[in-house]
């Protein structure tokens, strides 16, 4: 290694080979040391006993927690049924906040009488943090699904809805004009030509919309419900079950990387003209 | 070829004013009184500075705007909208980014229901036409600003339009593309006979391209001169360029935009 390579991926000797030899990128490589360094810390910390395992579980707990609710589940019901109740909730919602914030952004960016009619109510809702609504949502909706599906449609409708309209608004001139010229009628130049230029906003809405769809699926469930990861973490706090609540922010932080990553993919296939 | 032949676009005592909002009354005067006719298969380019309004007669060729007064006319029908029969070469090309080159051609005469059959084969020799054969499958990030202004061009022209309007098409192409898109122009003229509507600030591409030039004045934007371009259309550019006749074409003209020395 010379004194000028100024590379921060390149670790000595046998780390660095057996690293690369697990991942292609150096830079990925960086991100899985550290993560891994920041592991080891806490394993060793662990050990050394000297945090109380209380506040800080051991990473050894964490694993014999894992196994034990993968075989025998949380309050009765398995962890993948805690796992599919938060998904469920959070995808309907963010399905139906699609339905309909898609559709209402494109109504509001295309025509100045919509955006009359509901941008007081789209800009005064928006900022209103959604925390706020939760008590409001039960007392209306019950402490079933209805509340917390309907709290978080409609928090990712107002970023949908957002986005799509900028998108529609952002959408060259000229595009339109030339489609008009090669004899789209308005409806084609609507549905061929608004809609895909307007796509890249579209997408910043669902990516947006779809974290906080996953951020408040775990609020709600804070508040009221009998099962779902946000039920299990607030759950297991109030019985001392810190490896669990561990585990279960492990897996809320996973799945959510995880949407992020689907999408991205799904963004770069449908969007590669993006930008360029 | 064009499925019939084309028909003259004339412009009759055509003014446009732009309102500045619902308030404005009076409004900026762009183009005055401008009268000016483009015969079938005829290439008449419009010139003059920049702000002369000379964008702003194009757009309403194009039927992108509507005239304050005048009216402009395609044969015998007025202009009131834009119509494939009229086709818009912009400066920046403006292609479907998220389409490639084949697609971004066909998209025309596929959204008004052409037939597959018809419109592929037709494509096939447009995309031969422009010489972009190989790139069909290229997105249009992936190309050079010509090769995007050549698909422009094909696009526009597999509609069979009876005139292409075309907005300083070249102005943003270094000096050998523009010479090379300008011999494509002659050479796609020589197998179509479209009219064309030349919008341009460049003089010598004016005198090359044209059989007739309107010179233009700005602030308002009015014709000024006409000028009779004497050279056939199997023109050569340094034919052109040599001749006694460009050069004092070429001073005519630049003593009209106000380079007199």
């Amino acid at each position: 290694m010379s004194g000028t390579d100024r590379n921060p991926a390149r670790l000595p000797g046998a780390a660095s080979r057996l690293l690369r030899s697990l991942v292609p990128d150096r830079y990925a490589a960086l991100s899985v040391a550290t993560v891994a360094a920041v592991l080891l810390l806490w394993a060793v910390v662990g050990a050394s006993g000297r945090i109380d395992p209380l506040l800080l579980p051991p990473l050894t707990s964490l694993w014999t927690e894992l196994r034990d609710l993968i075989v025998s589940g949380y309050n009765g019901m398995s962890l993948g049924r805690q796992v599919t109740a938060s998904f469920a909730r959070a995808l309907t919602g963010f399905l139906l906040a699609i339905a309909f914030g898609i559709p209402m952004g494109i109504l509001v960016g295309s025509s100045r009488v919509a955006e009359a009619i509901f941008q007081p109510f789209l800009g005064f809702f928006r900022p209103i943090p959604p925390i706020a609504l939760i008590p409001l949502f039960i007392f209306y909706f019950g402490i079933g699904e209805l509340s917390k599906i309907i709290l978080i449609a409609i928090t990712a409708f107002w970023y949908i809805t957002l986005n799509t309209t900028a998108g529609v608004r952002s959408v060259p001139v000229d595009l339109v004009l030339a489609a008009q010229s090669l004899g789209l009628t308005r409806s084609q130049v609507f549905r061929k030509v608004v809609i895909p230029a307007a796509l890249p906003h579209i997408f910043v809405g669902l990516r947006v919309g779809m974290a906080l769809c996953w951020a408040l699926v775990v609020a709600a469930e804070l508040i009221a419900a009998q099962v779902g990861l946000g039920f299990m973490i607030m759950d297991a706090t109030n019985f001392f079950r810190i490896p669990t609540v561990f585990i279960g922010i492990g897996i809320i932080g996973l799945i959510g990387l995880a949407l992020e990553l689907i999408l991205n993919v799904v963004e770069r296939r449908t969007l590669h003209w993006r930008g360029k | 070829m064009t499925a019939h032949d084309p028909r003259p676009l004339r412009l009759r005592n055509v003014s446009k004013r732009f309102l500045r909002g619902e308030s404005d009354q009076a409004g900026v005067l762009a183009v005055v009184d401008v009268s000016i006719g483009i015969g079938p298969s005829e290439v008449v380019s419009l010139i003059g500075p920049s702000g002369c309004g000379k964008s702003t007669v194009l757009r309403m060729a194009a039927g992108f705007e509507m005239p304050s007064e005048g009216t402009i006319f395609l044969g015998d029908t007025a202009v009131t909208g834009a119509s494939s029969e009229r086709g818009i070469v912009f400066q920046h090309p403006a292609l479907f980014p998220w389409l490639n080159v084949h697609d971004n051609i066909v998209f025309g005469p596929k959204m008004r229901g052409v037939a597959p059959a018809i419109f592929l084969a037709e494509a096939e020799g447009y995309i031969r036409a422009v010489n972009l054969t190989g790139f069909e499958h290229h997105f249009p990030y992936q190309l050079s600003g010509g090769m995007r202004q050549r698909a422009q061009i094909a696009r526009v022209l597999i509609n069979q339009p009876e005139i292409l309007l075309m907005d300083e098409p070249f102005g943003a192409l270094d000096f050998q593309t523009r010479l090379s898109m300008q011999r494509l122009i002659l050479d796609l003229w020589a197998k179509y006979r479209q009219s064309i509507l030349f919008i341009t600030h460049d003089v010598d591409e004016a005198i090359f391209l044209s059989d007739r030039i309107f010179v233009m004045s700005a602030q308002p934007g009015r014709v000024q001169a006409e000028i009779r371009v004497p050279f056939g259309r199997d023109r050569h550019y340094t034919t052109v360029m040599r001749s006694p006749e460009a050069a004092e074409i070429k001073v005519t003209i630049l003593g009209l935009l106000g380079y007199t020395e």
